[in-house]
């Protein structure tokens, strides 16, 4: 009776897997009105130690939700270009229809079919913080818990966005910004979205995909304009794919123009929606 | 030979029924599948085969007073299928079927009936049933003690306080220390940790049979609730809340008292007069905090707003602010006091979130009426156990057993009921058509049944039996 009662104890150590840990987070993070704490970096070990594969400049991609239906003609006229639109979109496409494991994590965030601001309806938390992931240049990477080979296209929906809450000057001018419109400023974006595949040795590959956007009409953080990121994925030959990784560099004119006066300011894309459409994961 | 008479030859397979019946009492105990509905048909087919087959037992007994008792737990049961809170849910978001509705009161009374005949069944041992509602709690308790640990793992509350999680692009509503894993029907859930917590309370209190069990006389016997605790004390330590630390502590304090009434004669009219001010007290408070709720008293709860510790006691502590908010519209605009919000956005009655309490709830969802007649179920039930007790129809320390059970299920209903207990997942589950309620109120009627005396047979019919077997000799 003894060694069959002490049985017990081993079967539930062994069963402390911890496996629901990893959706954690702490409940301070990423909601803090001080912008420069709300980066979320979190990097897969094995994606950031991956060996380098395909890497393309791309030539031919889109910029914006309204060109979409070049890469995916079924768009074409089904959904308007506005706020509507992105949210009928996301709620047919987004990646958490196609498998439960989008569900679960904070990137879950960018698999919900949120594609716009929650505006600021009432609460902090409920608000534009609960749809976007906000990433600085060295960005964050996504490891999925299964495989998918049928790569169609890839779409990423963003805002791009400075600190607003910093005391800083209107471009090219000494005079100093007294609000979001008198910072307006364009920016280029030169973004990388790293497709992480599995060869025949099960090695992680790195094949990345850069595109240059240019950032217009940017009213920081009021009214500042969507972008949609996204290309072909036919040609490039790839299969099992096991993550996906966003960088980015950037070259803004009112960063610039603050920094010759001495002014630092921080510069973020704004994440709200990754779409990897018509795949099946297994 | 009468319908009865042939009716009454069923009897001779009354054990198979006795055996069904702790069937269905231990999937009820184990919320088999999490339906209602499936627990519902299942005590009305069981009540009706009990009565069938136990119908010599019942005609010898005072059935009447069993079915007086049985009206004021059909009324609450009623009074809720006709009142505003399911239909309310069932139009606001779907919840509640037809079905679930009409069986409330069918499965509350079904289950007060199964009660009545159970104590009435020969073949029927109450050990037998307490031995198979533990097993089935501490099945269930070990399922959602592994889910914790493979999904959290132990002491995870503590680890990661403050943590919250995210699940599809949500952060959960509470807190992880304030939040497990449980299984609501076929699958593991997240819930709010008062309903994880409700089944390792419940099945702690089998470890009274540990203080009233000789291990070398019943070794077997030991062994087995030494089990049963043994994971109902797992589940809380690895889970650790203050609420399961405070319940285990009370479970210990309810033996003791029920342990020092019956050994010491001299201290039971103390105890009896603790329960009874404790039981006064209780009301009393029931009354302030409905009165504090009301427009009409504005200045008395102004008074108390303003003091901090009368502030803290009544308004805004984390178990009487739920409390508050279903009592300030306590007395709806129905004369049977059935709810409304004052603001109605629907043009449908609208539903109030449930309370922690059973005891609002029940006000909530039935009405005054209905409430009073649970109230008064209750109340009969409870005062049973004194005759119970006396009646020694039952060995003492099962007898107790009963009685612990049913208080740390009543008291923890009272504070910490949770209805709405999915995180992610839209469950609503209130305390009416859970399977502990159900045990409860088949417990509380097999208590009253068996304290009924034995029903007077005709003096001058026994004579002439009497008479006729001496002539015969």
């Amino acid at each position: 009776m003894k060694n069959k009662g002490l049985l017990l104890l081993p079967i539930i150590f062994l069963t402390s897997c911890g496996y629901s840990l990893g959706y954690l987070v702490d409940g301070n993070r990423y909601v803090s009105s001080n912008f420069k704490e709300n980066y979320y970096s979190h990097w897969d070990n094995e994606l950031k130690n991956a060996k380098i594969g395909q890497s393309v400049v791309l030539t031919d991609y889109i910029t914006e939700f309204k060109d979409l239906y070049k890469i995916d003609p079924i768009v074409y006229d089904k959904y308007e270009n506005n706020i509507a639109g992105y949210t009928e979109f996301g709620d047919d496409y987004k990646m958490n229809n196609i498998d439960d494991m989008f569900n679960y994590g904070y990137q879950s965030k960018l698999f919900d079919g949120q594609m716009v601001c929650g505006g600021q309806n009432g609460r902090m938390e409920y608000a534009y913080q609960l749809g976007r992931v906000q990433i600085d240049k060295d960005g964050f990477s996504v490891r999925f818990d299964k495989e998918s080979n049928e790569l169609k296209y890839f779409a990423l929906q963003f805002k791009a966005t400075t600190d607003n809450t910093v005391e800083c000057y209107k471009v090219n001018s000494d005079e100093l910004a007294r609000n979001d419109r008198d910072q307006f400023h364009n920016s280029t974006v030169q973004l990388t979205v790293s497709l992480y595949t599995k060869n025949e040795g099960n090695e992680i590959i790195n094949n990345s995909f850069t595109g240059e956007i240019d950032i217009d009409n940017n009213n920081t953080n009021n009214g500042s304009k969507y972008f949609m990121f996204a290309f072909d994925l036919a040609n490039y030959n790839l299969s099992r794919l096991v993550g996906v990784s966003i960088t980015y560099t950037f070259d803004d004119e009112l960063i610039n123009w603050n920094k010759t006066k001495g002014v630092d300011i921080d510069y973020s894309l704004m994440l709200y929606e990754i779409l990897i459409p018509y795949t099946s994961w297994n | 030979m009468s319908f009865l008479e042939k009716i009454g030859k069923l009897s001779k397979f009354n054990i198979a029924i006795t055996f069904l019946s702790l069937e269905v009492f231990a999937f009820i105990a184990f919320s088999f599948g999490g339906s209602f509905l499936f627990f519902a048909i299942m005590s009305l087919a069981l009540a009706v085969l009990l009565v069938l087959f136990n119908i010599n037992e019942l005609k010898n007994k005072d059935y009447s007073s069993m079915v007086f008792y049985l009206f004021p737990i059909f009324m609450f049961g009623l009074l809720i299928a006709l009142g505003t809170y399911m239909k309310g849910h069932r139009i606001v978001d779907g919840e509640f079927t037809m079905a679930e509705t009409v069986f409330v009161p069918i499965g509350l009374t079904s289950m007060a009936i199964v009660g009545c005949a159970l104590a009435n069944d020969k073949s029927f041992k109450i050990s037998h049933l307490l031995l198979v509602i533990y097993g089935a709690l501490s099945v269930l308790v070990l399922i959602n003690l592994f889910a914790n640990l493979i999904n959290f793992g132990p002491f995870y509350n503590i680890i990661y306080k403050g943590y919250y999680m995210y699940f599809s692009g949500k952060k959960s509503s509470l807190p992880v220390q304030n939040m497990a894993y449980a299984l609501e029907g076929f699958k593991i859930i997240e819930v709010d940790i008062k309903h994880y917590l409700l089944y390792p309370i419940l099945l702690l209190s089998s470890h009274f049979m540990l203080f009233n069990t000789s291990f070398k006389q019943e070794k077997r016997l030991f062994v087995t609730y030494l089990v049963y605790t043994s994971v109902a004390v797992l589940a809380l330590v690895f889970v650790p809340n203050i609420i399961g630390l405070a319940f285990a502590v009370l479970s210990l304090l309810i033996d003791g008292v029920i342990i020092l009434f019956k050994r010491v004669e001299r201290a039971r009219k103390p105890i009896l007069w603790v329960i009874r001010i404790g039981f006064a007290l209780a009301i009393l408070l029931l009354l302030i905090m409905i009165l504090l709720n009301q427009d009409a008293t504005a200045g008395i709860r102004n008074i108390v707003s303003s003091n901090s510790f009368l502030n803290r006691l009544f308004l805004t502590n984390g178990v009487v602010s739920k409390y508050n908010i279903t009592l300030q519209n306590i007395i709806g605009e129905n004369f049977l006091g059935f709810y409304y919000y004052k603001a109605n956005q629907y043009l449908t009655p609208d539903v109030a979130p449930l309370s922690n309490s059973f005891i609002f709830d029940s006000f909530m969802v039935s009405g005054v009426i209905g409430a009073l007649a649970l109230f008064i179920f209750l109340f009969i039930g409870f005062k049973s156990f004194k005759k119970y007790f006396v009646s020694n129809k039952d060995e003492y320390r099962y007898q107790a057993m009963l009685l612990v059970f049913l208080i740390i299920f009543f008291l923890y209903s009272a504070l910490f009921n949770v209805g709405e207990y999915g995180i992610y997942y839209s469950v609503n589950k209130p305390f009416f058509i859970s399977g502990p309620f159900m045990i409860a109120i088949a417990i509380l009627a097999y208590v009253f049944a068996k304290s009924l005396p034995e029903k007077k047979v005709d003096e001058k019919k026994n004579n002439q039996v009497e008479e006729a077997n001496s002539d015969e000799k």
